[in-house]
């Protein structure tokens, strides 16, 4: 299978997901498989073409430097699941 | 730092510079782009990463970072693009932030340093280019928790990355002090190190001084102040030796500089290791700068520092102290121009007489408060109008100097100098009858020290023209008192 | 009745607006079951429409006075919830209104309330969804299409009139065939995606559901052009379309193509017979239809799930418990378990594995393998369809290769739900615009439909096609 289960364990992660063991084991599976299908891309020969990156291919552009009214605090915070008045909240990295 | 580690090992240092640019919005959206607003004030679906919105560029950044390629020499590359460097942390909202990866807007510049103990020297500049702030992470308001403002988030950043062509603290130093004057100059930044408008990750190894390989190299992120930076390198240098003396190896490591206890500290390893998987960003357009725009920029930057010196040399006839000092700031050096133009009479010594004043009497007034110019009470004109008479030598240094100490109390009241002068009778008495007097009076009450003078203690004069002087209040003209006395002792 | 007869009736007073929402509102109410509406905003709407009924009096209705429609719960309406089919959206309310959103309700159009999809637009059935699947209303055991299905299945019952889905590789053109309506997918750029959350932003469009091409026209002559929010959206002048509706096509004008790689095994057969019975209906009035190539046509859908798995998990990177949505954990939680939790537990299955792969492409090492390599083949597709525009002005294809599947049928083997989008996810590569028209009917009743592809910026010429197929 091209995708091991420490690829897994690494992807997993770097995405800040977790799995259960039979989880992970679908996972591998399903992504071996896609994968899998995926290598199909490499029988192209694209050592003379460019990658493609913005599809219109348009370029510069800007907008002036002007500030604009903002949203209030309050709305600002309207949404966040911990907060205090003014703030944001998030637990710390390490728990004391 | 002890010596022998020195004479043996050199320090191999690069930096990464983070500059907050000068602008009114932020990068990607329209928020102001200000440093010290109520926490979450200056925040918008856009900045704090809401679902279904898109940045879009502001150009100034743009303009600014190329501005600071120029000033630095760099290529800059006319088709580039935005990529996202992908990572967790809580005060960056879309999961990635917006920089520039493959293709930075400038690349391969140099900038030069040198000093009296530092013969001239190029540092290289591997590439600057652009990208955004991260919000603030509050970590000391809880225990349990992290309180996040990010009003920061989204402010444009130019990170400046040098080669590691840096080889002691002190080089590093100068080249900070360096880049800081560049973009002042060019008004990209105001590199206030304390609001972190200007911040500094380190790249350090050490190599034997003989010896041409260089060791394993460690990254000590986050430093904001001149201080905290040369103190960092030293402790961090003393950490590798260390490790080298004792026959250990250096492991590439992240270190955060603990100020409290003055050393480097590795991060946890799991902290520091990331793959950021870069990819363009496909929210933004390709940017593909003219070379009509880059020539257009170039006629706009502004005269260097190493310009203004030559030109101040030439123009006012200073030396290449008062010219350095005078230009060491862009600032101060706006001022001592608006002065001269304000003086009545442009001469050679005039222009030097400003320039004295201002870096004797205007710089010791600026460090003794720790303002800055921008701050300072009285205006380039109200200096002029002080200036003239003394110029004109209608008053004496002393009268002056007396009204320049009570001027920036009470800058108002100064606004007509002359009238004061007049009112005060602080006019110099240049009128020599009064002044020969004057002599007679004090040598009538001083007949001892006449005798003594007449013998041949020549040093007895300065007490006398002391006394001379301290009956005209200060207000006569030293060189006619000098001339006069001589022509009384001569009788 | 189309937009037209609509406006004609409210102009003459043959019946009021209010009247039209209620109606669409009991069928809404009657057809529950179907799980096509997440939040529905009926005492606004009627308020709406009551205003909207006093302007017509006075002549001063905006152009889309008589619109009603549901939105795909992908597109932001200001202080409504934006849920994305999401977990970790459920409690989310939007703070602004998407610019298309913007630009409708100037114009009068009302926005009845917002519907179903497959969780951040991923999924070809509407069964991944938080919130349940939706059914095809033809048959209440098969999948309406996806990830728009919803929107497909309210315009199909009559829910409303219009409906704004979101195409990343077929999700509106795949639902209009499933469930027998017309699917526009515009050319990239064409339509503004701000306020349309990202799912793989080089591809992402919004995309227009209606029974008739008129009221498309119409939809799209307001909400699409330049718009300076979105970076990507493009200059280009926005076509008068409904007024180009009256140009008819003169016999010979124009050519049609067909590509020989999209005729090959595995098309459902009534399909195959419908689409050649239509090609002889193109030919018979007056047209030249040709065989052509689009040589790079296997390369689709591979090159299609490396890049937009990783624009996807860049893009929901932002889902962090933080700011705003579901949060895990307790009080005791740190900061990754926290992350973590709200991650896993906030995503669908669907969703995670998109991201597990995007990452995958997009880290050390497979970055080159993968995500360069689907760039550079990107290209050689959009190369693909500029060659074959320069023999051809259309191109016609089956929307998908088959009618709609059982809900369940497909949903543990992502990749044959992939495939689905085989003859679609071409013109999101090459960013062309693409319609599903309505083409027929299977042995069992299940309706299909016809795809036609145009040259960049042709909406127009989609839009009047529609009238002879």
């Amino acid at each position: 299978m091209p995708v091991s289960s420490e690829d897994v364990n690494k992807i997993s992660k770097l995405a800040k997901l977790k799995f259960s063991e039979d989880e992970k084991k679908k996972l591998q599976n399903d992504m071996s498989r896609i994968i899998d299908y995926m290598d199909k891309i490499n029988e192209l020969d694209l050592s003379n073409v460019e990658p493609l990156e913005n599809i219109n291919e348009t370029e510069n552009v800007f907008r002036d430097d002007k500030k604009k009214e903002t949203i209030s605090r309050e709305e600002a915070l309207k949404n966040a699941p911990s907060k205090t008045d003014i703030f944001f909240k998030v637990p710390k990295v390490i728990k004391k | 730092m002890q010596k022998n580690i020195l004479e043996k090992y050199q320090p191999v240092i690069g930096l990464e510079l983070h500059v907050q640019v000068n602008s009114e919005s932020k990068i990607f959206c329209s928020c102001p782009s200000e440093f010290d607003a109520e926490p979450n004030t200056y925040v918008c679906p856009v900045c704090l990463g809401h679902p279904g919105t898109l940045p879009v560029l502001n150009k100034l950044p743009v303009e600014l970072c190329i501005k600071t390629g120029l000033a630095m020499d760099c290529k800059i590359n006319t088709k580039t693009a935005f990529a996202r460097k992908n990572y967790f942390y809580p005060d960056l909202p879309k999961g990635y932030q917006i920089t520039q990866y493959e293709s930075p807007l400038c690349s391969d510049g140099y900038t030069e340093i040198y000093s009296k103990d530092i013969p001239l020297k190029k540092i290289r500049i591997k590439r600057i280019h652009l990208e955004e702030d991260a919000g603030k992470s509050i970590h000391d308001l809880s225990e349990s928790e992290t309180f996040l403002d990010f009003n920061r988030c989204g402010i444009p950043l130019i990170e400046i990355v040098t080669e590691p062509d840096l080889n002691s603290p002190e080089e590093v130093s100068l080249f900070l002090h360096k880049v800081k004057q560049t973009l002042e100059y060019l008004e990209v930044s105001d590199c206030n190190m304390e609001q972190g408008s200007l911040r500094c990750d380190v790249n350090i190894s050490v190599k034997l001084k003989n010896g041409n390989t260089t060791g394993t190299k460690t990254e000590i992120k986050n430093l904001n102040s001149f201080k905290n930076i040369n103190d960092a390198i030293d402790s961090e240098i003393k950490r590798q030796t260390g490790i080298i003396e004792n026959g250990g190896k250096i492991s590439f490591n992240t270190l955060n500089y603990d100020v409290k206890e003055k050393i480097t500290v590795p991060l946890r390893s799991k902290e520091a290791e990331n793959d950021y998987r870069y990819f363009s960003e496909p929210d933004l357009v390709y940017l593909n700068i003219s070379d009509a725009q880059i020539e257009e920029l170039k006629n706009s930057l502004p005269e260097s520092s190493e310009e203004k010196i030559l030109r101040f040399k030439k123009e006012y006839s200073l030396n290449d102290y008062e010219s350095e000092i005078l230009t060491g700031d862009k600032n101060i050096a706006e001022y001592f121009e608006r002065t001269v133009n304000n003086i009545k009479i442009k001469n050679y010594a005039s222009f030097k007489l400003a320039g004295n004043w201002i870096i004797n009497e205007v710089l010791a007034i600026l460090n003794e408060k720790n303002i800055s110019i921008r701050n300072f009470k009285i205006s380039p004109e109200s200096l002029a109008k002080l200036l003239n008479p003394l110029i004109e030598e209608k008053i004496s240094r002393t009268t002056a100097k007396e009204i320049f100490s009570s001027m920036p109390a009470e800058p108002g009241k100064f606004s007509d100098i002359e009238a004061i002068i007049l009112e005060k009778d602080l006019l110099q008495v240049s009128d020599k009858t009064e002044i020969e007097e004057i002599i007679k009076k004090v040598l009538d009450e001083n007949p001892n020290e006449l005798l003594l003078l007449k013998s041949g203690k020549v040093k007895i004069m300065n007490f006398l023209t002391g006394e001379i002087m301290k009956k005209l209040k200060g207000k006569a003209n030293p060189k006619i008192v000098t001339e006069l006395f001589n022509k009384f002792i001569k009788k | 009745m189309n937009l037209h007869e609509i406006q004609t009736g409210l102009a003459k007073g043959k019946f009021t607006l209010k009247t039209i929402v209620r109606n669409y509102l009991n069928t809404i109410e009657k057809n529950k079951d179907l799980n096509v509406f997440i939040t529905l905003f009926n005492k606004g709407t009627i308020d709406r429409a009551e205003e909207i009924d006093s302007k017509t009096k006075t002549g001063k209705a905006g152009k889309l006075a008589g619109c009603i429609v549901s939105v795909k719960d992908v597109i932001a309406v200001k202080d409504k919830p934006l849920t994305c089919g999401s977990k970790i959206l459920s409690n989310f309310i939007s703070l602004y209104n998407a610019t298309a959103i913007e630009r409708l309700t100037e114009e009068d159009a009302i926005i009845i309330g917002k519907v179903n999809c497959d969780e951040f637009a991923m999924g070809s059935s509407n069964e991944h969804s938080y919130f349940g699947a939706t059914k095809n209303p033809v048959d209440k055991e098969r999948v309406p299409g996806g990830s728009s299905g919803a929107s497909a299945v309210s315009v199909a019952t009559d829910m409303c009139n219009i409906s704004l889905g979101s195409e990343t590789g077929g999700s509106v053109r795949q639902p209009a065939s499933f469930c027998g309506v017309t699917g526009l997918k515009v050319t990239y750029g064409r339509i503004s995606r701000y306020g349309l959350v990202a799912f793989a932003s080089s591809f992402d469009s919004i995309g227009i559901f209606a029974k008739s091409n008129y009221d498309i026209a119409k939809v799209l002559e307001v909400i699409a052009g330049y718009d300076e929010k979105d970076s990507t959206s493009v200059l280009n002048p926005v076509d008068n379309y409904s007024e180009l509706l009256n140009n008819k096509f003169k016999s010979g004008e124009i050519i049609f193509g067909y590509p020989k790689e999209y005729f090959t095994e595995g098309i459902n057969e009534d399909i195959l017979k419908g689409i050649q019975h239509k090609i002889e209906l193109v030919k018979k009035a007056g047209f030249e239809v040709k065989e052509i190539s689009l040589p790079h046509s296997e390369y689709v859908i591979q090159t299609y799930y490396i890049l937009t798995s990783a624009e996807a998990s860049s893009n929901l990177e932002r889902y962090d418990g933080i700011r705003y949505g579901y949060r895990a954990g307790n009080e005791d939680s740190n900061l990754n378990d926290m992350y973590i939790n709200t991650r896993s537990e906030g995503f669908g299955d669907e969703v995670k594995r998109r991201i597990m792969l995007g990452t995958y492409v997009l880290s050390a090492g497979y970055y080159d393998e993968y995500y360069k390599k689907a760039q550079k083949a990107r290209r050689l597709i959009v190369k693909d369809f500029e060659n074959a525009f320069k023999e051809v002005d259309y191109i016609i294809t089956p929307t998908t290769p088959n009618t709609a599947f059982k809900i369940g049928e497909k949903i543990d083997n992502p990749l044959s739900m992939y495939l689905n989008d085989i003859f679609t996810a071409s013109a999101n590569l090459a960013g062309v615009p693409a319609i599903s028209i309505p083409a027929g009917f299977d042995r069992n009743g299940l309706p299909f439909g016809i795809q036609i592809i145009g040259k960049k910026f042709n909406e127009a010429g989609l839009l009047r096609i529609c009238d002879f197929l």
